[in-house]
């Protein structure tokens, strides 16, 4: 059985109307998680989806191609503020989870345990095994099988080793992943475990529709309850606006368009202002990046991206992963161009990308800008600052000790260091915030979860405080940040805020057919 | 126009959740998505972003493929993913290139725009730039350097001459993938 149905800007005529009994806006890991629950529980889905479907047959390894595909604004979205930065964010059915490296950490105890205690026991260890487990089963979580690893990743894990460092395997999302290194521009073996290819396909068979190539712009709210949404299709040829669409929804609508893109949407409305907090809280675990040039053949683009990470100063918020690209995105982080660039590239297969990432101690804030864009703000703070440049001296270290001849570093001032005495530099005090060159691929925060109006956004099944029938289910959700992947996190709760929804749909269509019965029941 | 009933009234496209196959790893895959048209760009923008590209690309490389179909395709290429950005994003880098292009200009080097100076000597005038004291111009150099060496790097004929084969290596792990779902084992030769 083929399922639900797929609709494309083609499909829709200007000032048509769709109903179901609840709108899914996004197909994340948040929203395919809550949208598959919903269907599979019977529920008359609708997801909006702003980016297109494309299934695991149409991914390639073609940079300049698959990122106007898949990411949202061809991955040239910004944070600003002191060290403006890009992040990523999937604009596609899966949404980041076809461009991410399918990591699923579960968060540290530590973090649960301030979730039990801050916000309450149903976000602590016990209160969300159940959905952890259910997320792991869903989305496959398990190791790297040895025949997927790279040389790469053998680097980071030797050099672990003989520094005496804690290098731990991850956890992905996969079927039998052969490490075909192309996660950041979509699986093309169908191994890794995105919504794309586990909830979606779910949804689908259960009977939701997917209203894809449809952004949406404002929530429909009537006698102060959310009941659908006014969305615009997007010409994918000009990729402006087009036929206007409006979705009803009888029992609710979900947004899980991310930590940016919800806010987005919900400041419109002002939702959440008792608190103050929409928009706010918003953390992005930045990470900097080093690419080690080795005498040595590595071909690291030729294994799985990121088979560990070396967690020996996770204490200090500062983790290490491998995480080779494609020579387009390499390009960009060599400082030359011209001859320069060339004969840089020409090490091409003795390249090794690596990354710091930190924990941030700092938040920033999405702002609704001027003609309604996006407008995050964050600012590294000195503290995270020196971690980040401390993380850059170990992980430099880590490669001299395996013999790399160079490093390019992400420093104004300092982008070629040959020998770990040069790396000392970079703690002397004369590296400035706006000197570091970062990226995030982890937004987080906006719409936080919680029992209290006057702090939180949205209350502990996801539901706006003042706004009913308004769900969030996604990376917005987090009262803290979670120093690990959040990926499992994001389903984990989406699945939570999912049951509940399910529950209620399925109960209020019961009172239904009992008040509609030929016989009015009455007490 | 209100559509209720399911399947509604709009036509039914196919049903991609139900195909997980690898593809042909080919540009341009056939499923029903269009890359955007090119940004339409003013003459003199469109010289500003020839000038830069011809300054930013290699030359003098013997194997590095300069081509006028090479530099047409990268001009073309970043015309396209304009279309993907952000309106700001979108007009603040079409700034940059007009910026960049004039660099011969305002750091009193010539009196020509990049375009306008063999490909050497452009190359040097950025480089000017790219090592300046004010950050704002080091960034900008940075974002026109990253928007035509991705686009460039990413090329196939560039590829070959890296030694880079993703498409071959993919097909590989493709080929292990299906031999492992079918119960097959792997081997220490299966490592990649």
């Amino acid at each position: 059985m083929s399922g639900g149905t797929l609709l494309r800007a083609a499909d829709y005529g200007s000032g048509a109307t769709y109903d179901c009994d609840v709108v899914v806006i996004g197909t994340g890991a948040g929203g395919a998680a809550a949208g598959a629950t919903l269907a599979e529980a019977g529920v008359d889905v609708l997801f909006v989806e702003e980016g297109s479907w494309h299934p695991t047959s149409s991914m390639n390894p073609y940079l300049a191609e698959s990122m106007p595909r898949l990411w949202r604004e061809a991955g040239t979205t910004m944070i600003y503020g002191r060290s403006t930065f890009l992040y990523a964010e999937g604009r596609c059915v899966g949404g980041s989870t076809v461009i991410n490296g399918g990591m699923t950490y579960r968060p540290p105890e530590e973090v649960l345990a301030t979730w039990a205690e801050r916000v309450s026991p149903e976000l602590g260890t016990e209160g969300l095994e159940a959905y952890f487990l259910r997320a792991e089963a869903d989305l496959s979580a398990r190791p790297q099988a040895s025949y997927s690893v790279g040389r790469d990743n053998r680097l980071m894990s030797d050099g672990a080793a003989r520094l005496g460092w804690h290098h731990q395997k991850n956890h992905r999302n996969h079927d039998h992943c052969v490490g075909a290194n192309n996660c950041v521009l979509g699986c093309p073996t169908g191994a890794k475990q995105s919504t794309l290819v586990s909830y979606m396909p779910r949804a689908m068979r259960a009977g939701a529709r997917a209203a894809t190539e449809l952004r949406a712009e404002a929530l429909r709210i009537e006698s102060g309850r959310c009941v659908g949404v006014d969305a615009r299709a997007i010409d994918p040829r000009t990729m402006r606006p087009g036929a206007r669409v409006q979705v009803r929804a009888r029992h609710g609508v979900v947004v899980a368009a991310g930590a940016i893109q919800t806010p987005l949407l919900l400041l419109r409305h002002r939702v959440g202002r008792r608190s103050g907090q929409l928009g706010r809280n918003f953390v992005t675990h930045p990470n900097a990046k080093i690419l080690a040039v080795y005498p040595h053949e590595v071909r690291a683009w030729r294994g799985v991206s990121q088979w560990g990470q070396v967690r020996e100063f996770l204490h200090d918020g500062i983790v290490f992963a491998e995480n080779m690209a494609p020579p387009g995105a390499v390009a960009a982080a060599v400082p030359a161009h011209a001859r320069a660039a060339w004969q840089a590239m020409q090490a091409y297969n003795r390249m090794v990308l690596t990354g710091v990432l930190v924990e941030d101690s700092g938040a920033g804030r999405v702002f609704r800008g001027p003609f309604g864009m996006a407008l995050p703000t964050y600012s590294i703070r000195p503290a995270d600052l020196a971690r980040f440049l401390r993380g850059l001296r170990y992980l430099g270290e880590l490669h001299f000790e395996m013999g790399a001849e160079k490093l390019y570093l992400p420093i104004e001032g300092m982008h070629e260091v040959h020998s770990p005495d040069e790396l000392r530099r970079l703690e002397s005090g004369r590296v400035r915030i706006a000197d570091i060159e970062l990226f995030t691929p982890h937004l987080m925060g906006t719409a936080r979860m919680g029992p209290q109006a006057r702090h939180d956004v949205v209350d502990l099944h996801g539901q706006a405080f003042d706004l009913p029938g308004l769900f969030v289910a996604d990376a917005s959700l987090f009262p803290t940040p979670i120093g690990v992947n959040p990926q499992i996190t994001i389903s984990a709760l989406a699945l939570r805020v999912a049951d509940r929804l399910a529950e209620n749909v399925l109960h209020a269509r019961a009172d239904a057919r009992i008040v509609r019965g030929p016989h009015v029941v009455r007490d | 126009m209100t559509i209720d009933a399911r399947p509604n009234s709009a036509p039914e496209a196919a049903a991609p959740w139900l195909d997980a196959r690898p593809g042909s790893l080919a540009r341009h895959p056939a499923d029903g998505w269009q890359l955007a048209d090119p940004v339409p760009l003013g003459r003199w923008t469109l010289a500003a972003l020839r000038g830069v590209t011809d300054a930013l690309l290699p030359h003098g490389e013997a194997q590095a493929p300069t081509d006028a179909a090479t530099r047409d395709e990268v001009v073309l290429g970043i015309r396209r993913t304009l279309r993907y950005m952000a309106p700001h994003s979108r007009i603040g880098l079409c700034l940059l290139f007009v910026l960049i292009d004039l660099a011969p200009w305002w750091t009193l080097r010539a009196p020509r725009r990049l375009g306008g100076l063999p490909p050497e000597r452009a190359a040097a005038i950025v480089d000017v730039v790219a090592h300046a004291p004010l950050g704002v111009l080091r960034t900008a150099v940075t974002a026109v350097r990253a928007a035509v060496l991705t686009t460039y790097f990413d090329m196939p004929a560039v590829h070959r001459e890296l030694d880079y084969d993703p498409v071959g290596f993919m097909r590989e792990r493709i080929a292990l993938r299906e031999r492992l779902l079918a119960g097959g084992g792997a081997g220490p030769e299966d490592a990649p």
